[in-house]
């Protein structure tokens, strides 16, 4: 059984969120990117919650580092749930979203990130991810 | 020997009752997965993010770009022929157009490109691999274009911002566009969001669009006073630098905003009466006994009153006297003696002073007329005047229904009191509003009126940036439409925002250029702000004491000989207080224009 779950680029989750895109400078100095993705699930009647302990353990959002590639450090990336949060943020820190996400229109939850890196060599940078802890989708 | 076998016999055993139990059980078995959202960090020169550079115009170095294009997470750069065009305008949705070659006999199956994830980016291939990405375009495939056996397959692809609205909640519409003004009078409850959005943006001088990478953004019409990008002839492409003025018709500097609002008020006559029969007839007591007069009646007093529909709110009676009253006779001898009797003489009166109360209701409507103008056009270009309007009635009970309970109340017939009731002010008419719903009392007359004052100022703006400088430079994916542009080139010095850009990419052919529309707003074209008033509504009709009433009149036929009828007449209502009242309310209001700096060399 599949996992409907996923990162939209809007609250109505018509479009999948498939990359997170942010230009900077090498010198550092480029102001910081901000984005909101959703995480939900169009499909109406479901709960998604966490795999090891549904109901109580918080879903986690962490900031995953591949370690391939060029690299640049998962310390560029803030998360909150509020725009206003951000600035709060613990650059690299995970994010709680809660012990369960609802599916269904109006449910989705945003996500707000912030990517600023500090002087680093030009290039394209793939080895961050966005990654959400397990979670296993249930009929409310 | 058992007369029958033991199977037979058994079954007439009466043991312990057997059976079984059953829970049934349901395992769900959930979908488990995490999932993730790859970043993709592009680090570049600074120059090339702020817009100085492009990687289409290295100046006296070889420029070498490429652009990269992923469908569905692929990178399909190799297989895009011709021109890869990417269009915004502001307020709309950012299109991409674009071709992929296909092996010959590739059977497509269309719909399952539709929606598929596009991303495009301009690079530098000075080394040889894509660097210094820049996105041009994020969204979907909108329409896939196919002809049967040509190879080709073409991708017209949206940033889905009509969806992305759409699929936002009226809140978040409302935090969004938290500058705009709403009402429910002038626009639509009931609206979808994508509705709701556009209602609330058409009170903003200000654009709704996404940028490159689908993020909404909302951004002032007004250009910034230091802008983003400065082109000279050294970044404008020959023979591109283009001027059009915006026609006069359609710049509307004055706008006539009508709106009428209808409510109820509630309103008391206050008439004092008073009435000394003795002191009219210039007598005293004894003799008005001696002549045989009658004495008035108190309940006949208080039913002249609500026979003319009045209320009696107060009354003082001049009482019989409480001691006996000698008589004179003829001659000034005594004649008798007038003893009191109490338990009687508290049902007549010698006179007295009441105050009646007449109670009704009145219709009022305002029609305001508000002007919107700007002066400073006006006097450029003479008036261009359209007009918009709205209404609004109160929500109230029947105003039949509302006068009968107040004379039921006044008259203590029942003691639930009505909902409005206007205070008596003695010799004068007083009046309260009624108290509406509200979504139609004064608070929301005042919102729908400064929601179309708004609507008018935006339009005005509006009107007045159409005027447009055009151009072409290299491509440059920092052009965009949140950007403002100052450009001196080519015999035009302007300064506007970006209004509209197209960027055309060739790869094969070299072909990559950035053509541009600025808004210029403007009347004389040298960059003056022209402020605007507050938006607040005009201030409407008032409640309380109005005009001043005649005294009532009262005729007692109470001599001796006469019928003894009491008639109490008062002036009628004055048509003025109790016909719909309509008051026009004039204002007017300065609507604002900042104007970009333009100077075209013939």
């Amino acid at each position: 059984m599949s996992n409907s779950l996923r990162f939209y680029t809007d609250s109505g989750m018509t479009v999948q969120f498939s990359l997170l895109s942010a230009v900077q400078t090498d010198d550092g100095a480029a102001s910081a990117v901000d984005s909101v993705s959703y995480i939900g699930s169009p499909v109406t009647g479901m709960k998604f919650r966490d795999t090891t302990s549904p109901g109580t353990a918080q879903i986690v959002l962490s900031i995953v580092d591949s370690m391939t590639g060029m690299q640049i450090p998962a310390s560029s990336v803030r998360l909150a749930l509020s725009s206003g949060a951000l600035p709060g943020a613990t650059p690299g820190a995970s994010l709680n979203l809660g012990t369960q996400i609802l599916s269904g229109s109006g449910n989705a939850l945003p996500v707000y990130a912030r990517i600023d890196s500090a002087a680093i060599a030009a290039g394209t940078y793939n080895n961050l991810s966005l990654v959400t802890s397990s979670t296993i989708e249930e009929p409310v | 020997m058992p007369a029958f076998d033991t199977t037979f016999d058994a079954s007439f055993d009466s043991g312990p009752p057997t059976g079984s139990s059953s829970l049934p059980v349901r395992i769900i078995v959930g979908g488990v997965a995490s999932h993730a959202l790859p970043i993709r960090v592009s680090v570049i020169d600074s120059d090339l993010l702020s817009g100085e550079e492009t990687v289409t115009d290295r100046g006296l170095l070889a420029s070498v770009w490429g652009v990269v294009v992923e469908v569905g997470g692929v990178d399909v750069s190799s297989s895009v022929i011709g021109d890869v065009v990417v269009e915004a305008e502001e307020s709309a949705a950012r299109v991409a157009d674009f071709t992929l070659h296909q092996p010959s006999g590739t059977v497509i199956h269309t719909a399952e490109w539709t929606g598929r994830s596009v991303r495009i980016w301009l690079a530098d291939m000075s080394t040889g691999v894509a660097s210094s990405l820049l996105p041009l375009f994020f969204g979907i495939v909108d329409l896939p274009i196919v002809t049967p056996r040509s190879g080709t397959l073409s991708l017209r692809c949206t940033d889905n911002r009509q969806g992305v609205i759409g699929g936002l909640s009226i809140s978040s519409i409302d935090t969004l566009l938290a500058a705009g003004r709403w009402s429910p009078v002038v626009f639509d409850s009931g609206a979808s969001p994508w509705v709701h959005a556009n209602d609330r943006l058409s009170t903003i001088p200000a654009a709704l669009d996404m940028s490159p990478t689908g993020a909404l953004r909302l951004t002032s019409w007004v250009a910034k006073s230091t802008a983003d990008l400065s082109f000279s002839d050294d970044d404008v492409l020959a023979d591109t630098v283009g001027y059009t003025d915006a026609d006069r018709s359609g710049m509307a500097n004055q706008i006539e905003v009508n709106f009428g609002y209808r409510f109820p008020r509630v309103k008391a006559e206050g008439h004092l009466i008073s009435y000394d029969y003795l002191a009219l007839n210039l007598t005293s007591f004894v003799y008005w006994v001696r002549d045989g007069n009658y004495f008035l009646q108190r309940a006949a007093v208080i039913a002249a009153i609500q026979a003319t529909g009045g209320s009696v709110i107060s009354v003082t009676w001049i009482e019989l006297p409480d001691t006996a009253q000698i008589i004179p006779g003829t001659g000034g001898a005594p004649a008798g003696v007038w003893l009191p009797n109490p338990p009687v003489d508290v049902l007549y009166c010698l006179g007295f002073s009441a105050v009646v109360s007449f109670d009704y209701a009145q219709q009022n409507e305002e029609d305001h007329r508000i002007t919107v103008a700007n002066a400073a056009s006006i006097a450029a270009v003479g008036v261009v005047r359209e007009e918009i309007s709205g209404a609004l009635e109160g929500v109230y009970d029947d105003t039949v229904a509302v006068e009968h309970n107040i004379l039921m109340y006044r008259q203590q017939m029942t003691t639930i009191p009505p909902k409005n009731l206007a205070p008596v002010v003695v010799g004068l008419t007083n009046s309260v509003n009624g108290t509406l719903t509200t979504d139609s009392d004064r608070a929301a007359a005042e919102s729908a009126m400064e929601c179309l004052i708004s609507i008018a100022m935006t339009k005005i703006h509006a009107s007045h940036r159409r005027h447009s400088v055009s151009g072409s430079i290299p491509c440059n994916p920092v052009l965009d439409v949140d950007k403002t542009v100052s450009l001196d080139a080519q015999g035009v010095v302007a300064k506007g925002k970006v209004r509209r850009v197209v960027h055309r990419l060739n790869p094969h052919d070299g072909t990559a250029i950035s053509d541009f529309d600025l808004s210029i707003c403007a009347i004389a074209g040298i960059g003056i702000t022209h402020p605007a008033d507050d938006v607040t509504a005009p201030g409407g009709t008032n409640d309380g004491t109005s005009n001043t009433l005649e005294a009532p009149e009262v005729i007692w036929n109470g001599l001796l000989g006469d019928d003894n009828v009491i008639t109490i007449t008062f002036a009628g209502v004055e048509e003025t207080e109790r016909a719909k009242a309509q008051t026009v309310i004039e204002s007017t209001y300065a609507a604002p224009l900042y104007e970009d700096l333009i100077e075209i060399t013939l």
